[in-house]
């Protein structure tokens, strides 16, 4: 017979998700108000309702500067989100974010070759790279970052312990951001500039052509987490446990290892490297409903991430001012001391992943 | 002559790829499981019993031989075929705590959800069947982390038995316990193959509690032989004293413990009768004395046990020397200056 | 006591690096103008010229030596840096203090930046360059040649120079600009191989002619510093000519400049050399009340609505045409300035490397460059007028 409760731990669940809902369409509107341009409430609404008679160039901010960032965002945020929860469980290990296994270092080295490669390389005509802008650096970023997830893969496979998996990929990163910090050592002070402004991260750099590629790939590296929870669970157990109760080990972790890389992957393809996000919003959620199952978690971590990330960015265009700062800098300042806290919590005692 | 539900033939168990390339920690070994009984596995720190249990549920290759699970190779089962025949419960404790025990044990059912892990009405029965078998019933809505190290072992037992398997096997499941938790679980152990009809296969160094519970031992030595029979006849044929055997230490046939045989103080006669006997023998032999009950011979010391209304008294004599003493404390002291 | 001590280790390694105070710019004197100088009571000297638009270096003539002190030689500097130029063979009794000594006139030289080369041309000087840095951004024709055929080598820059060959080389001098950061500086791996080194910082100043002006700082070192002064009168009167074409315009074009990079887009501020240029021009620059003379990192929004309707775009990065720039990001095809095709990149002359010729002799000729951008904004007033520095992108 069913359990009459199978949650009591005094968390009213609908009702959070409820409550997130509509804090992201909140944020979202927030977002969409307030930028660096002062553009009124009613003129929002006529743009996005299709009604004319709005000054051309909040037009165009709103279409096709703001809409496209906000949805940049919200992708951005599920996607490392949901790539951060998936190495944690993999792991088993609360500070473990997307990137643990070198993807944004290999997609670094690929921006770095592409910036500052070519004065070593000896006759790459660089400007014919930057003239395709932007989407030149996604694909490089996409190169290299596609690069290490096949060796991770690769290897993933011949290696049972995931402990092992973890050292290597921390090996790969380690070894990639060697070789950036010598193309940087070699590199004249501009092309480093240039590679840094990348590495800050941005949102706002995305355009709707490029959303109609970062928007499939995200969708299908979701649709396989989406039949990833009960082997997430069971993971959770451990390896050996996860085994006898019939769980197809090895396949389950190539999967997960698909999905987290390619979500995180690609949005540092596209908006660079961001942190902080992939590792803090796993543990709110784990937090904010007290609960350890992949089935409730994947949601959350869905709508948390895409309310963190915008809210970010939010903060990141600096209303008011013709400023903005990267998306890094805002996540690092409020994401530091989170995962300080996350580290001083676990001595208390057992906590929602006592690891 | 029953058909046995698991069975070894010339199983060879060990590593390969560790130091040196190929380490073969058992060999020719034959082992048989029946249905509804109860063996442990015992046996000397680093005789290979883990790798022996990894080997037999999947965990592990086997570096040769065979292994026959209800008439099939073991090689042969899929990983969720194999579910359904063995479930395990592993020495340490698992590192989540969130969950209510409900959840835990609902983990046991995973062979039998669907993809997306819906539980049926009857996968929630079996739920409460599991945990009534362990004694938890009642516990369902805790969280995990707030259980005592016993609450939480019978917990991963009871979703070990949720998985509805044709055995269960343990590996040093009551390492991390304190005694009374440790009594339990063997008790508990004992109870499903005696009263529920599993098979329960468990490795184990609590020898005293090994011997009262289990049907039968396997009881395997360092160089990686297993003999199996029942504990009696293990002890009576000498096979227990032999492999556990080391440097003074030795198995107590009588009393069925082990002593570390120390005579370094001589020998000491002692007359008495019943538990205070029994219990001053312990003490004399706890300070080096060996023991000898034989009255008629005796020379040299001699220590005499006497009811007395208000308990016991100890008269000990040698030669014209005779004292009296009201309780083995003082008694002891007295003969160890 | 032990806990104690290492917090506060910990406390000084942490706090240490932050207190590198930024230093405050350091002020120079008011340069005397040309018509104070004249108007003292010693007799009218030619053989002496006088720094009227640089602000970052200054020339004395003192007993029997020139004395040049650049004032601020990189961002942050707290001291300035003087050279005691000493005619070859003579000596000076008086207390030189920190002054580096230099021997007068060098017949050889390392150039750093490819700035240089043109003032080192228009004193007939080039020929004495034995080494650059790169030869990949270098427009002059005749240098490119000279590192081909092997008369001038090629030496890089930064804590990677090849000082092994800089001192088989032996320079009378090596020019080379400075930032102050180790990571970044040529200088200090010279200077401990005991090298003649000069710092320029010419691109601080941002005044076109102030930045042009350096050429007399190159010439000092030659004695050549009378030939520069007419060089730079001479194009300094026809900048002011030019300037003096738009002085009236009432109706001015609008501009804006750059790209966005990551969304940001990073504009010079209104007191920067790009910005007095285009002043200069006539020109109303969109973002001339942008404080500072560095660039700012600006939403692409603001600049949307700002820009939007502007009337030209400059300075557009690496596109050659309309079609590589809408690439970069079709959002560029909104502005106005795109929609009448009225972008100019200052790329007219460039290697194949990227290098473009605006960054080489456009900072000793700002008259052209002025020209040029007086030809994009108000064709009309020039007439006939080819373009030096700047192209149409089409």
């Amino acid at each position: 017979m069913k359990p009459e409760k199978t949650n009591n731990t005094g968390v009213n669940r609908t009702g959070i998700f409820i409550l997130l809902g509509l804090l992201l369409l909140f944020v979202v509107a927030l977002n969409l108000t307030l930028g660096s341009v002062r553009i009124p409430l009613k003129e929002i609404f006529k743009v996005l309702f299709g009604q004319g008679g709005v000054k051309d160039s909040w037009v165009f901010i709103i279409q096709d500067y703001r809409l496209p960032k906000i949805v940049t965002a919200i992708l951005a945020g599920i996607a490392l989100s949901a790539s951060g929860l998936q190495m944690q469980t993999m792991f088993r290990n609360p500070l473990a974010d997307p990137f643990i296994l070198g993807i944004n270092s290999g997609a670094s080295l690929g921006v770095a070759v592409a910036i500052m490669g070519a004065g070593l390389a000896g006759g790459l005509f660089i400007p014919a790279l930057s003239a395709v802008g932007d989407l030149g650096l996604v694909a490089a970023a996409s190169v290299g970052a596609g690069a290490v997830m096949g060796l991770i893969l690769l290897v993933g496979k011949r290696v049972n312990n995931p402990t092992t998996l973890l050292i290597l990929g921390l090996m790969f990163g380690h070894a990639t951001s060697a070789l950036v910090s010598l193309l940087i050592y070699f590199s004249a002070p501009e092309k480093v500039k240039a590679y840094s402004i990348w590495s800050y991260g941005a949102f706002n750099g995305v355009t709707w052509d490029q959303l109609r590629v970062l928007f499939p790939v995200i969708l299908v590296a979701l649709g396989i987490l989406a039949f990833l929870p009960k082997g997430l669970n069971a993971l959770l157990l451990g390896e050996d446990y996860a085994k006898t109760m019939g769980l197809n080990v090895s396949r389950l972790r190539t999967l997960v290892l698909i999905s987290a890389s390619v979500l995180s992957g690609a949005i540092t393809a596209f908006c660079g490297p961001i942190g902080f996000i992939g590792v803090a919003v796993p543990h709110i959620a784990r937090n904010l409903f007290k609960t350890y199952n992949h089935k409730l978690l994947i949601p959350a971590v869905v709508l948390i991430g895409a309310i963190v990330a915008v809210a970010a960015d939010l903060i990141a265009q600096m209303p008011g001012t013709q400023f903005v700062l990267p998306i890094n800098v805002v996540t690092s300042l409020f994401g530091a001391p989170f995962v300080l806290w996350i580290v001083l919590k676990r001595k208390r005692g057992a906590t929602s992943f006592s690891v | 002559m029953k058909t046995p539900l698991l069975f070894t033939q010339n199983l060879e168990i060990g590593y390969v790829n560790g130091k040196p390339a190929r380490k073969v920690v058992g060999s020719e070994l034959n082992l048989e499981l029946f249905q509804g009984e109860f063996v442990c596995l015992v046996g000397p720190n680093g005789a290979g019993k883990s790798t022996l249990l990894r080997t037999l549920t999947g965990l592990q290759p086997s570096l040769g031989g065979e292994i026959l699970l209800s008439g099939k190779k073991l090689a042969q089962f899929s990983r969720k075929e194999l579910a359904n025949e063995i479930s395990v419960v592993l020495t340490s404790p698992i590192e989540v705590g969130a969950m209510t025990v409900n959840e835990l044990v609902a983990m046991g059912r995973f062979p039998f959800t669907g993809l997306f892990d819906r539980m049926s009405e009857r996968d929630w029965d079996v739920v409460r069947q599991s945990l009534e078998m362990v004694g938890m019933l009642g516990f369902e809505e805790r969280m995990v982390h707030k259980l005592s190290d016993g609450e939480r072992q019978k917990v991963m037992i009871a979703r070990a038995l949720a998985q509805e398997p044709r055995i269960l096997v343990l590996d040093e499941p009551t390492a991390y316990l304190d005694l009374p938790g440790r009594v339990s679980i063997m008790n508990l152990l004992h109870e499903l193959a005696r009263y529920h009809g599993k098979t329960v296969l468990t490795s184990t160094h609590d020898l005293d509690l090994a011997m009262r519970s289990a049907d039968r031992l396997w009881l395997m030595s360092p160089g990686g032989k297993i003999i199996n029979g029942s504990p009696e006849d293990l002890v009576l044929s000498g096979d227990f004293q032999r492999v556990f055997a080391r440097d003074r230490i030795s198995f107590d046939i009588m009393n069925g413990h082990f002593t570390v045989v120390d005579n370094s103080e001589g020998q000491v006669c002692l007359q008495g009768e019943g538990q205070a006997k029994v219990w001053t023998e312990r003490a004399l032999q706890r300070v080096g004395y060996s023991v000898s009950i034989n009255n008629e011979a005796c020379v040299g010391l001699r220590v005499v046990v006497s009811p007395v209304d208000s308990g016991y008294v100890w008269d000990v004599m040698e030669g014209e020397m005779k004292k009296r003493f009201f309780d083995i404390g003082s008694l002891v002291d007295y003969l160890r200056r | 006591m032990k806990k104690i001590l290492t917090l506060l280790a910990v406390l000084i390694i942490i706090v240490l690096p932050a207190c590198q105070v930024p230093a405050a710019v350091v002020e120079t004197e008011e340069v005397p103008t040309l018509e104070a100088l004249t108007a003292t009571p010693l007799l009218e000297d030619t053989t002496q010229v006088t720094i009227d638009y640089a602000k970052n270096f200054t020339l004395e003539y003192k007993d029997g030596y020139k004395l040049l002190t650049v004032t601020l030689p990189w961002l942050g500097a707290t001291e300035p840096l003087q050279y005691a130029l000493i005619p070859d063979g003579a000596e000076v009794s008086e207390e030189l203090g920190n002054a580096v000594v230099v021997h007068t006139p060098i017949k050889s030289i390392v150039s750093l930046s490819s700035t240089y080369l043109p003032f080192l041309e228009q004193i007939g000087e080039l020929e004495s360059l034995i080494a650059i840095d790169t030869a990949d951004y270098i427009y002059n024709a005749d240098v490119r040649s000279w590192v081909e055929g092997g008369r001038v080598a090629s030496v890089g820059s930064g804590p990677t120079v090849d000082v092994e060959k800089v001192i088989e080389l032996d320079p009378d001098l090596i020019m080379t600009s400075a930032s102050g950061s180790a990571e970044w500086d040529t200088h200090p791996v010279l200077e401990q191989a005991g090298l003649p080194v000069v710092i320029n910082s010419d691109y601080l100043e941002q005044d076109p002619l102030g930045r042009a002006e350096w050429g007399k700082f190159i010439a000092a070192f030659y004695d050549k510093e009378v030939e520069a002064d007419q060089v730079f009168d001479a194009m300094a009167a026809r900048y002011e000519e030019a300037k003096a074409l738009v002085a009236d315009q009432t109706e001015k074009a609008t501009v804006f400049v750059n790209t966005a990079y990551e969304g940001t887009w990073y504009m010079p501020g209104g007191d920067s050399y790009a910005a007095i240029l285009l002043r200069d021009a006539g020109a109303d620059y969109l973002w001339s009340d942008l404080e500072g003379t560095g660039a700012m990192p600006i939403d692409f929004e603001v600049v949307v609505e700002r820009a939007k309707d502007a009337d030209f775009w400059l300075n557009v990065g690496f596109a050659s045409d309309l079609a590589s720039l809408a690439a970069m990001d079709p959002r560029y095809a909104d502005f106005k300035a795109y929609q009448d095709g009225n972008i100019f990149n200052n790329n007219a002359r460039m290697t194949d490397m990227g290098g473009t010729d605006y960054f080489e002799s456009g900072t000793a000729n700002p008259d052209a460059v002025l020209r040029d951008l007086i030809a994009v904004f108000y064709p009309e007033l020039l007439g006939e007028h080819e373009f030096s520095f700047y192209r149409q992108l089409q």
